[in-house]
């Protein structure tokens, strides 16, 4: 199965990743080569079979506590972001 | 090379119970071992003032008779665990300079027994790789080379922390493990490597790469010292809602006992075109070993074995593009010059990630977007379905299971950079107990004919990581493994 360009470039948008037009051919040539690898799970029969969701367990089992605690300070949280001004992460101006 | 470095955990422990040396001692010797292995390249941020710190403050509570169960014991992390004041990236350039304000419920546990922090040990970028060849840091060169000098690969994702126990820079180490990342450089380095039952473990501060596979693991160099590190870092924690509110047995005295009676299965689908002659002879013999000790040999099938894997590379990038999401530029870790928000969220990913790493977010955006997600996301979680109940099924006949680890010896290294299928395909072994939760262990069991280490799988049921390791015991003591690699990365 061969992918077309635009298609890998719709996939790097939802995935906010920005690809060089060299990387574009060479992802496109990557992911066709693995998705004809992947076809061959067409071949098994999973009628009736459900999905996997998870390892079992419920949840509910794991509910703590409503109780209070101690969040981290905003200085904490903050301590890695790459920019910030007074208490807050900063992002590019958004709005003109 | 100092003689302490040799010794096990366990010899470790006894010794520093009874002062024969200090924690102290035991610290500076494995902090000189890691000074003089940078040929190695396992170590990315070595923390030598804090394990000769934590070192002391153990021999104060060695002196007060009081102590841990990892008490003085310095050890190393993948650099996959989040560690409070040291840097922790996921040998990633989006992570860059990274330090988390809190620790790890599994790393937390480490210190709290006593154990010293030596430094966090280099990987694959986010774990997505088989080789230790993806990360920021560079390759890990696997301490063996067998009868050749080519410079080989440690295994991967936990390269690292394999080649950091085998070379005797420490006695143990963590990994993680999420298609086998801690089994196969454990198969390539001779050592043992330990994958717990998915939930033994909280996930609770490891970096996420894809949550319903990723499992913290262990490196030793014989299956006690993994069992005793079992019970340290095994245990319920409320922070991750999927690990599991069961008791933990004391996994060391439950090593005892023999393999009189035990079922073992011998699935017949781990036989695999190509592979290797010398492994499939291992695989024999191992079963010998094992029936002479009492064990009952059963052949059993597992029929969607070979179906494991391209489920597991449409379901772990799937994840994996979703957890990553994370990455934007603005809350921590690296970010790009741009104008706008979209442009900082596509350059910060364009520069921080490297190239397995894009190309898993893409494979994961495109099994799961519109149009694609029946056909291979979801059809991948049926074939899941699939590959546990076969597990289900021959556990109502058998015990444990006995496999090969890798379908292969070490690799050079480079060698399989360019071919990402051959890489991915390495991992046939050691995917499908991922995907059904299972622990698993891999124990050395023999050199091949190039000198290099070989090592067996057993596979046990989900939780019954006592019966595992004690099957792990057994084909250790058949196996007598005891080579140790030439030092030749030390000045």
């Amino acid at each position: 199965m061969s992918i077309e360009t635009k298609t890998i470039r719709q996939i790097a948008a939802l995935s906010r990743l920005h690809l060089e037009e060299d990387e574009l051919e060479q992802y496109r040539e990557d992911l066709s080569q693995i998705l004809d690898w992947m076809g061959q799970l067409e071949s098994v029969n999973t009628d009736g079979v459900d999905a996997f969701t998870g390892m079992g367990g419920s949840l509910l089992e794991h509910a703590r506590d409503d109780s209070t605690a101690q969040t981290p300070s905003p200085d904490v949280l903050l301590s890695n972001a790459p920019e910030r001004v007074d208490g807050f992460f900063t992002v590019p101006k958004i709005l003109e | 090379m100092s003689e302490i470095t040799q010794w096990s955990l366990h010899r470790l422990r006894e010794a520093l119970r009874k002062k024969e040396v200090s924690a102290v001692e035991v610290a500076r010797a494995h902090v000189d071992a890691v000074g003089k292995a940078g040929a190695l390249n396992a170590v990315t941020t070595p923390t030598p003032e804090r394990a000769i710190e934590m070192a002391e403050q153990s021999d104060k509570r060695l002196a007060g008779g009081e102590g841990g169960a990892l008490e003085g014991i310095p050890l190393g992390v993948k650099d996959m665990f989040c560690t409070e004041g040291v840097a922790s990236t996921a040998c990633s350039n989006i992570l860059e300079g990274f330090t988390p304000p809190y620790e790890s419920d599994v790393t937390e546990r480490l210190w709290q027994a006593g154990a010293c922090l030596l430094g966090k040990l280099n990987c694959d970028e986010f774990a997505m790789g088989s080789s230790t060849e993806t990360g920021s840091s560079g390759a890990v060169c696997n301490p063996w080379r067998g009868n050749g000098d080519a410079r080989l690969t440690a295994g991967g994702s936990s390269g690292g922390s394999a080649a950091a126990v085998a070379a005797r820079l420490m006695p143990v180490s963590l990994g993680t493990d999420t298609g086998g990342s801690v089994r196969q450089p454990a198969a390539f380095t001779g050592t043992v490597g330990l994958k717990p039952s998915y939930g033994r473990c909280s996930r609770y501060g490891i970096i996420s790469y894809a949550s319903s596979l990723d499992q913290a693991g262990i490196l030793a160099r014989s299956v006690t010292d993994s069992a005793i590190l079992l019970g340290t870092i095994a245990g319920h924690d409320s922070r991750d809602s999927t690990s599991a509110d069961i008791e933990v047995p004391d996994y060391e005295s439950e090593l005892k006992g023999g393999i009189s009676k035990m079922r073992v299965g011998i699935p017949k689908e781990y036989s695999v075109d190509g592979m290797p002659g010398e492994i499939d002879d291992l695989w024999k013999q191992a079963a010998g070993w094992l029936e002479e000790q009492g064990a009952e040999i059963i052949e059993v099938s597992l029929p969607h074995t070979r179906h494991a894997l391209p489920a597991y590379y449409i379901i772990a990038p799937a994840e994996a593009s979703s957890n990553l999401a994370r990455y934007d530029g603005i809350q921590y870790g690296k970010r790009a010059k741009a104008n706008g928000v979209d442009e900082l969220y596509g350059r910060t990913r364009a520069e921080g990630f490297g190239v397995e790493v894009k190309r898993r977010i893409l494979m994961g955006s495109y099994v799961l977007s519109a149009g694609y997600y029946d056909a291979y996301y979801l059809k991948a979680q049926r074939v899941r379905a699939l590959v546990a109940r076969d597990f289900d099924n021959v556990f109502e006949k058998v015990d444990v299971l006995l496999a090969p680890t890798t379908p292969s010896a070490a690799f050079a290294l480079g060698e399989k950079t360019d071919d990402v299928l051959a890489l991915y395909l390495g991992d046939i072994f050691t995917v499908p107990v991922n995907l059904a939760g299972l622990p698993a262990i891999s124990v050395p069991a023999k050199l091949n004919g190039e000198g290099l280490p070989l090592g067996m799988q057993l596979i046990g049921r989900r939780f019954d990581e006592a019966t595992l390791l004690r099957a792990a015991k057994a084909v250790e003591d058949s196996a007598g493994f005891d080579a140790v690699p030439q030092a030749w990365w030390s000045p």
